[in-house]
C-alpha cells in the first residue's frame, strides 16, 4: 500500500498549524479539494472548515455518518477513546517530549548531562569487560591451535632426519 | 468594486424620492455582494440604474442590512450565475462552487474568476446565486464531492510539530521530513536523575541485562585464524532503571 492513512469521513487529524494547533480533529465533511469540514468536541475545536495543508493524518477514524452533528461526533469519539488511544500512541509522546525539551533551564540540562555521563560510563564499563572477557578466550583458542601447528612440524622434521 | 478579504451578502432596499407624480413609489430590494456596506449600497444604485429609471441623487435608501447565513456548518453547492467583461465582449456564465456560506461562494467565484479568465471585479456582475441540490449539479469538480465515502489520501509533507514554547528556542525551524531522529525520552531521564542521587555503587549491581552477541568476523586472509569478535554496538541494551 503506498497511503496507509485517507481523509475520510470519521478520520481523525493533528491540528499542526494555526489557531488551533496541537488539537485533534475529526474531518466530518469534505468541502472541496483544499476543505473538509472539522470538529473537534472533545478536543475544544469548534466545528469549522480547515484547510488540508494544516492537518496531519493519525491513524484514527471514528464511525460517523457524513456531516453529524456535534452530539454523535463526541458520542463515538468517546466511544472509540480516542484521547486515551492519543495519549499512549508514540506521536503524542514525542511532542510531549519535545515540549519538556524546549522548557528545560540550566539546571534541568546540567540534570541530563549528569545523567548521559553516568549512563555513558556504565555502558562503557561493562563493553571493556565483556571485550576483555572474549579477548582472552580468542586468545586461548589462538595458542591452542598454534601448539598444534608446532607438534605438526616437529613430526615433519623428523621424518626428514 | 474591489472585491477585498471576504466579500459579505447585503440586503438593499431602495426607491425612487417621492412625488407629486408619484407619491408612494415602489420599493426594490436587491441582493448584493460587497465587502462593506458602503460599497454595497454604491453598487445598489449601479445596478438599479440599470435596471429602472433610478438613480441615487433621485432615490433614497430605505434599508441596507447584512444578511447572514442561515446554515454556516453545512456544506453546499452553489451555482452562480453571473455576466462578466472579457478583453473582447462580454459573456454570460454559470459555474458551481462548493462552500458552507453563499458569500464565500461568491468570493471564491470572484477569485476564480480573476485566476481562469483574468476578469477583474468591477467587470463581473453576479446575476443570481442559489444553493444547488447535489443531484441537479452539472459541473464534474462539484460532482466528485457527491459520493457516500468520499475518502482520498493526503500528499502533505509531514512536517515536525515545533510548538512555540518561547523565545529563541528555534521554533520556527521546521525539520521537513517523517524520518526525524529521537528526542530524549523524558520519562526514562526523570528515572535516571533520580537515580543519580543515590551511590554509584547502587548501579554496578543493577545493569545485569546486557545483551551483547560477539559476530565472528571472517578476515579475507586468514581463515584458519579467529580474528577477535567484534561488538555489534547497536544491540546495547540497558535492563530495568531501578526507581
Amino acid at each position: 500500500m503506498v497511503f496507509k492513512r485517507f481523509v475520510e469521513i470519521g478520520r481523525v487529524a493533528f491540528v499542526a498549524f494555526g489557531p488551533h494547533e496541537g488539537k485533534l480533529v475529526a474531518i466530518v465533511d469534505v468541502i472541496d479539494q483544499n476543505r473538509a469540514l472539522v470538529d473537534g468536541p472533545c478536543s475544544g475545536v469548534k466545528r469549522q472548515s480547515m484547510p488540508f495543508k494544516r492537518m496531519q493524518l493519525t491513524d484514527y477514524v471514528i464511525k460517523v455518518p457524513h456531516s453529524a452533528r456535534q452530539k454523535y461526533v463526541r458520542r463515538a469519539w468517546e466511544k472509540a477513546e480516542i484521547n486515551q488511544k492519543w495519549e499512549a500512541s508514540n506521536w503524542a509522546k514525542k511532542i510531549e517530549a519535545r515540549k519538556k525539551k524546549a522548557k528545560m533551564n540550566d539546571f534541568d540540562r546540567y540534570k541530563v548531562m549528569k545523567a548521559k555521563k553516568m549512563r555513558n560510563k556504565i555502558i562503557k564499563h561493562e563493553m571493556k569487560k565483556l571485550q576483555k572477557a572474549a579477548a582472552a578466550t580468542a586468545k586461548k583458542k589462538f595458542l591452542h591451535m598454534d601448539k598444534l601447528e608446532d607438534c605438526s612440524d616437529t613430526a615433519t622434521l623428523h621424518t626428514l632426519d | 468594486m474591489k472585491a477585498s478579504g471576504t466579500l459579505r451578502e447585503y440586503k438593499v432596499v431602495g426607491r425612487l424620492l417621492p412625488s407629486a407624480k408619484n407619491p408612494t413609489p415602489p420599493l426594490y430590494r436587491m441582493r448584493i455582494f460587497a465587502p462593506n456596506h458602503v460599497v454595497a449600497k454604491s453598487r445598489f444604485w449601479y445596478f438599479v440604474s440599470q435596471l429602472r429609471k433610478m438613480k441615487k441623487a433621485s432615490g433614497e435608501t430605505v434599508y441596507c442590512g447584512l444578511v447572514h447565513e442561515k446554515s454556516p456548518l453545512k456544506v453546499k453547492n452553489f451555482g452562480i450565475w453571473l455576466r462578466y467583461d472579457s478583453r473582447s465582449g462580454t459573456h454570460n456564465m454559470y459555474r458551481e462552487y462548493r462552500d458552507l456560506t453563499t458569500s464565500g461562494a461568491v468570493t471564491q467565484c470572484y477569485r476564480d474568476m480573476g485566476a481562469r479568465h483574468r476578469a477583474r471585479a468591477h467587470a463581473i456582475q453576479i446575476m443570481k446565486v442559489q444553493v444547488i441540490p447535489a443531484n441537479k449539479c452539472r459541473r464534474p469538480a462539484i460532482k466528485q464531492f457527491h459520493v457516500s465515502v468520499c475518502s482520498f489520501p493526503s500528499t502533505e509533507m509531514l512536517t515536525v510539530f515545533c510548538l512555540k514554547m518561547g523565545p529563541g528556542l528555534g521554533a520556527d525551524t521546521e525539520v521537513v521530513s517523517e524520518h526525524v531522529t529521537a528526542v530524549f525520552n523524558m520519562s526514562v531521564w526523570s528515572a535516571w536523575v533520580r537515580c543519580t542521587s543515590q551511590q554509584v555503587s547502587h548501579w554496578t549491581g543493577a545493569v545485569t541485562s546486557f545483551s551483547l552477541k560477539p559476530v565472528r568476523k571472517k578476515w579475507p586472509n586468514s581463515s584458519s585464524r579467529s580474528s577477535l569478535p567484534s561488538y555489534n554496538l547497536a544491540a546495547l541494551t540497558i535492563g530495568n532503571i531501578p526507581t
